[in-house]
C-alpha cells in the first residue's frame, strides 16, 4: 500500500527562472524508509515541503500529490497537521515552547485534545524515548542532540502515520546523529510510522533504507531499491556522496549489489585481488618554527569547577592545516577559545613566533576565528555587500573573491545561500582582516561531499598564502584528506598527534571508514581516494 | 530544599501568597506585624540557603532601625516625649514606634515576595491566567523561550565581531555604540530568520486548526481540597476577628491597640494561616523521620 503516491509534480518557485522539480513520479510505501539524496540545492527540501500543504511554498505546481489515495489538498490542515509529523534541519529554531512537557503537549493543545488524553500521550511519548527524566525542565538546558530528539518526539506525540524528515542530523554531533536514527529505526521496526527522510551523510543511513530516490537538479534521476539503485548509478558526481564500500565496489568495476555498511565491505574486499601498492605521500608537512603555541595551559570556567583544559600543548605551524578531534566535552572548543583569546588559561604559556605573550588579542596578533554559526558574522543586504564593508581595498577584495570562487553569490542576500556557501562568505570576511592564522569550528557542518571537497581545496589554497589553518571537527574523513597534522583531545590534553597519515593509521576506532574497512586487508590506506587508486591500478 | 508547599497545586499556593500578602498590607497591629514577620522570616529560611538569608538579615535590620529613626525625626506628634533635637523639635516614642511598625511591615512584605518569586515560577503563574486565554499564554511562553537564546546568540555575535576587530569593548564611545547598533542588528535579523522556521513548525504541528486547550502538569487532589477548607475556616475566624475590632490600632497621639478576647482569636488564626508551609514541612519531616526508624 502507498501512503504517499506523486504522479508527475512539477514545480516552480514564483520568480524561479526554471522548474525546482520537474516531472517526479514516485510512490512512498506504508512501513517503509525512503531516503532521499541529492546535492544540496537539488530540489530535497522542495520536494518534501510538497508533501504537506501547510508548508508548501506558494508556485506554479502541476501534477499531484496522493495521500493514502486521496488527493492531498482535499485533506484538512488538522488531519494533516495529526497524519503528517514534519521535522526539519535546525533543532533549536523548531521548538515553540519553554518546557519539555510543553513542547511534546504543543501539538495536542492545538488540535484541542482534552487534559486526560494529553496526560497520556505526553507520557507514553516521553517514556517511549527516554525523556522522562527530563519531562519538567527547560528546553534551553539541553543538548543540540537532545533537542532535536525532542523534536521528533513532539511530533511524534501526536501520533502520525509518516514522518517526514528533512536533513534532521546534518545540525548534529556524530553520537547525537546515531542516537536520533537509531530512534527512527525504532519507530519504523516498532510502531510500524511510514518514514521519508533526506540526508548528505549517507554511512549510517544507508544500511536502514528500504527504498532510495536521487534527485539533481530538481530531476529524479533513480528511484527504487537501495541496492539495485546503487547497482544503477554510475556518474561521479552522484557516486561522491555514497560511503566508502560503494565508491570502492564501483572503483573496482563489480557488478552486482553493493556492499552498504563497513562489515558487508570488508566482506566483499576479502574476496578481491589487489597488488599492494606503496602509497606515495604528495607533500610534506611543513617543519620549523611553531608560528603559535600553547604550553601546558590550565583552564576552567569556574573557581570551583572541573579543569576544561589540562596541561594542554600545541603547537601550529606556518602554513599547515591542523585537525584537532575529540568527543564532545573533551574541550575542543575552550581550546578554540584560547587560541582565540576569548578565554584566558589561569596557567601555562602562550606563544606566538617563539615570545612568551600575556594576553592574546585575536585580531592584533593576526589570529581570526570564523564563528561555528556564520550568521554572526553577516550584516549586509547581499554578500558583496558584506564583503566590501570590511575593506575598500578592490584587489584585495578580488583575489579573496576569487580564491574562495564565490563570484556567483555575491548578488544574492547571505541568509539565502546554503550552509557551505554561508561557510565559505564567512570565511572570505575574516580573511578580509588579514589573519595569518585561522581557526575553524566544525566547518564542515552541514555540508554535502561534493561541496566538501571543494572547500577542502579552498583551505589547502589558502596555506599556500602562508596561512596557517587550525580546525576543530567532528568530521574524521575530512580531517584525514586535508590536515596536514592531526591531534586527539581528551579530558583536556593532546593524547595522541602526528602527521595526518599516521595518526589514523594508529587509531583503532577514532579512525576512517576507509580505514576501518580496509584494516588488515589494505594496510596503509586512510582515505576513499588512495582506496580508489588502489583498486583501480 | 525540598519545599512540599510549592508542590501543591498553583491555585492553592497562589490563594496563600494573595491572602498573606493582603494581610501584611493592611494592619498596623504590633502582633500581628510580629507575626507576619516572623512567619515570612521562617519560610524564607526554609527555602532559601543560609548564606542569603544572613545577607538579607544583614541589610533588613538596619533598615528597620533607620526607617524608625527617620520618622522620629520628622515626625513631632506623640505624647511620649524621648528628648529634644537641636533645632527645639521633640523626638516622641510613637514616632518612632510607628517607623519601626512600617519598616517592620515592608520587610515582611519584602520577604513574603522572596517566598512567592520561589514558589510560583511563570509556569505556574501561566497555568492559572493560561486557561482562559491560551493565545496570552502561549505568547508569554514563547517569549519566555525567546529571551534567554537571544540572550546567547548576543554573546555569541559579540565574540564572532571580536573576532574580525569590530568587537564592542574596544576604541572610542563612537565606535562602540556603533559596533554595538551591528551586534543588535545581526541578533535580530537573525533572531527573525529562526522565526520563519519556528512558524512553519508549529503549522505544521497544527497550530491555528481549531480551539487551544491548555495542557498542565498539575493535579487536584484530597490534599489541595483538605488545605483549602482550612484555609478559609481560618480565614473566617481572622474575618471575625476583624469584623469585631481585633486589630484595630492607633498610634496618635498616644499608641492604643486591641487586647481583646476577638484579637487573641485573630492572632491564633493568623499565626497558623501565615504558618502554613511551615508547618506542612515541618509535618512532611516528622513523617520522614517516622519512616526511617521504622525501617
Amino acid at each position: 500500500m502507498e501512503t504517499f503516491e506523486i504522479r508527475h509534480l512539477n514545480f516552480r518557485y514564483p520568480n524561479g527562472e526554471k522548474n525546482a522539480l520537474t516531472d517526479i513520479s514516485m510512490k512512498i510505501y506504508t512501513g517503509q524508509i525512503t531516503l532521499i539524496c541529492g546535492k544540496s540545492g537539488s530540489g530535497k527540501t522542495t520536494l518534501l515541503h510538497r508533501l504537506k500543504s501547510c508548508l508548501a511554498a506558494k508556485g506554479m505546481q502541476s501534477g499531484e500529490v496522493l495521500f493514502s489515495g486521496m488527493p492531498l489538498k482535499q485533506i484538512p490542515y488538522a488531519e494533516q497537521a495529526c497524519r503528517i509529523g514534519f521535522v526539519q534541519q535546525h533543532p533549536d529554531d523548531q521548538l515553540v515552547t519553554d518546557k519539555v512537557f510543553h513542547e511534546l503537549a504543543f501539538g495536542l493543545e492545538s488540535l484541542g485534545y482534552d487534559q486526560q488524553k494529553m496526560r497520556l500521550r505526553t507520557a507514553e511519548t516521553a517514556s517511549f524515548f527516554g525523556i522522562s527524566e527530563w519531562f519538567r525542565q527547560d528546553v534551553e538546558s539541553l543538548s543540540g542532540g537532545y533537542k532535536q530528539l525532542l523534536n521528533l518526539a513532539s511530533v511524534v506525540s501526536m501520533d502520525p502515520e509518516v514522518l517526514i524528515l528533512d536533513e534532521p542530523t546534518s545540525q548534529l554531533d556524530p553520537v547525537a546523529a546515531t542516537r536520533f536514527l537509531a530512534m527512527i529505526r525504532k519507530l519504523n521496526e516498532e510502531l510500524g510510522l511510514t518514514i521519508v527522510l533526506t540526508e548528505h551523510r549517507l554511512e549510517e543511513v544507508l544500511g536502514m533504507a528500504d527504498q532510495l530516490a536521487i534527485l539533481d537538479e530538481g530531476n529524479l534521476i533513480a528511484f527504487g531499491e537501495t541496492k539495485k539503485v546503487i547497482a544503477q548509478v554510475n556518474e561521479e558526481s552522484v557516486l561522491a556522496m555514497f560511503p566508502t564500500s560503494v565508491r570502492l565496489f564501483k572503483a573496482a568495476g563489480a557488478n552486482g549489489l553493493p556492499p552498504l555498511t563497513i562489515n558487508e565491505g570488508r566482506e566483499w574486499l576479502k574476496l578481491q585481488k589487489i597488488e599492494q601498492q606503496t602509497i606515495q605521500k604528495e607533500k610534506c608537512p611543513p617543519k620549523g618554527m611553531p608560528f603559535l603555541s600553547l604550553k601546558e595551559c590550565h583552564f576552567r570556567y569556574k573557581k570551583d569547577g572541573p579543569e576544561i583544559l589540562d596541561g594542554l600543548s600545541i603547537a601550529l605551524r606556518r602554513g599547515e592545516i591542523y585537525g584537532l578531534v575529540g568527543a564532545n566535552g573533551s574541550g575542543k572548543s575552550t581550546t578554540l577559545g584560547v587560541l582565540s583569546g576569548i578565554y584566558q588559561p589561569y596557567r601555562g604559556g602562550i606563544y606566538l613566533k617563539g615570545q612568551k605573550i600575556k594576553r592574546l588579542k585575536s585580531i592584533k596578533y593576526g589570529i581570526a576565528a570564523v564563528p561555528q554559526d556564520p550568521r554572526c558574522l553577516f550584516v549586509g543586504q547581499t554578500a558583496e555587500a558584506d564583503l566590501r564593508e570590511m575593506s575598500v581595498d578592490e584587489s584585495k577584495l578580488q583575489k579573496i573573491i576569487e580564491l574562495l570562487g564565490i563570484q556567483s553569490i555575491l548578488k544574492r542576500h547571505p541568509y539565502d545561500l546554503s550552509g557551505g556557501e554561508q561557510q565559505r562568505l564567512a570565511i572570505g570576511k575574516v580573511l578580509l582582516a588579514n589573519p595569518s592564522v585561522l581557526l575553524l569550528d566544525e566547518p564542515t557542518k552541514g555540508m554535502d561531499g561534493e561541496f566538501k571537497e571543494v572547500f577542502g581545496e579552498i583551505l589547502k589554497k589558502m596555506t599556500e598564502h602562508g596561512i596557517s589553518i587550525f580546525l576543530v571537527s567532528h568530521d574524521i574523513e575530512f580531517c584525514a584528506s586535508y590536515a596536514d597534522r592531526c591531534g586527539l583531545l581528551f579530558g583536556g590534553r593532546i593524547i595522541s598527534e602526528n602527521d595526518t597519515h599516521l595518526f589514523f593509521e594508529e587509531n583503532r576506532f577514532y579512525t576512517t571508514a576507509t580505514l576501518r574497512m580496509c584494516r588488515g586487508i589494505l594496510p596503509g590506506i586512510v582515505n576513499c581516494e588512495e582506496a580508489v587508486k588502489c583498486i583501480r591500478k | 530544599m525540598n519545599d512540599t508547599f510549592s508542590k501543591l497545586h498553583p491555585a492553592v499556593t497562589f490563594f496563600y501568597f494573595i491572602i498573606v500578602l493582603l494581610m501584611t498590607m493592611l494592619t498596623m497591629h504590633p502582633i500581628f506585624l510580629i507575626i507576619g514577620f516572623i512567619s515570612s522570616f521562617c519560610y524564607c529560611c526554609f527555602l532559601k540557603p543560609w548564606q542569603k538569608i544572613i545577607k538579607m538579615i544583614c541589610w533588613l535590620i538596619p533598615m528597620i532601625l533607620f526607617l524608625g529613626c527617620f520618622n522620629a525625626f520628622f515626625s513631632h506628634a506623640g505624647i511620649t516625649m524621648l528628648f529634644y533635637l537641636p533645632n527645639g523639635n521633640p523626638v516622641t516614642m510613637e514616632a518612632f514606634l510607628y517607623g519601626l511598625a512600617t519598616a517592620t511591615m515592608f520587610a515582611a512584605m519584602y520577604m513574603w515576595f522572596i517566598c512567592y518569586n520561589t514558589v510560583m515560577t511563570t509556569d505556574k503563574f501561566l497555568y492559572l491566567f493560561g486557561k482562559k486565554l491560551p493565545s496570552v499564554s502561549l505568547l508569554l511562553s514563547l517569549s519566555l523561550r525567546f529571551i534567554p537564546r537571544f540572550r546567547t546568540r548576543i554573546c555569541q555575535i559579540t565574540q564572532a565581531q571580536e573576532q574580525i576587530g569590530r568587537g564592542n569593548r574596544e576604541g572610542n564611545l563612537k565606535k562602540r555604540l556603533q559596533c554595538s547598533a551591528r551586534i543588535f542588528s545581526i541578533a535580530v535579523t537573525w533572531a527573525l530568520e529562526s522565526g520563519i522556521i519556528t512558524a512553519d513548525s508549529m503549522k505544521s504541528r497544527g497550530y491555528g486548526a481549531g480551539k487551544r486547550t491548555s495542557f498542565s502538569v498539575y493535579h487536584w487532589e484530597m490534599r489541595e481540597k483538605m488545605l483549602v477548607t482550612m484555609m478559609i475556616l481560618l480565614l473566617l475566624g481572622l474575618g471575625i476577628a476583624v469584623g469585631t475590632g481585633g486589630i484595630t490600632v492607633k498610634y496618635y497621639p498616644a499608641i492604643v491597640f486591641s487586647q481583646n478576647g476577638a484579637m487573641i482569636c485573630g492572632c491564633i488564626c493568623y499565626t497558623v494561616f501565615s504558618l502554613l508551609p511551615v508547618i506542612i514541612n515541618g509535618k512532611e519531616a516528622f513523617v520522614w523521620k517516622h519512616l526511617k526508624l521504622d525501617t
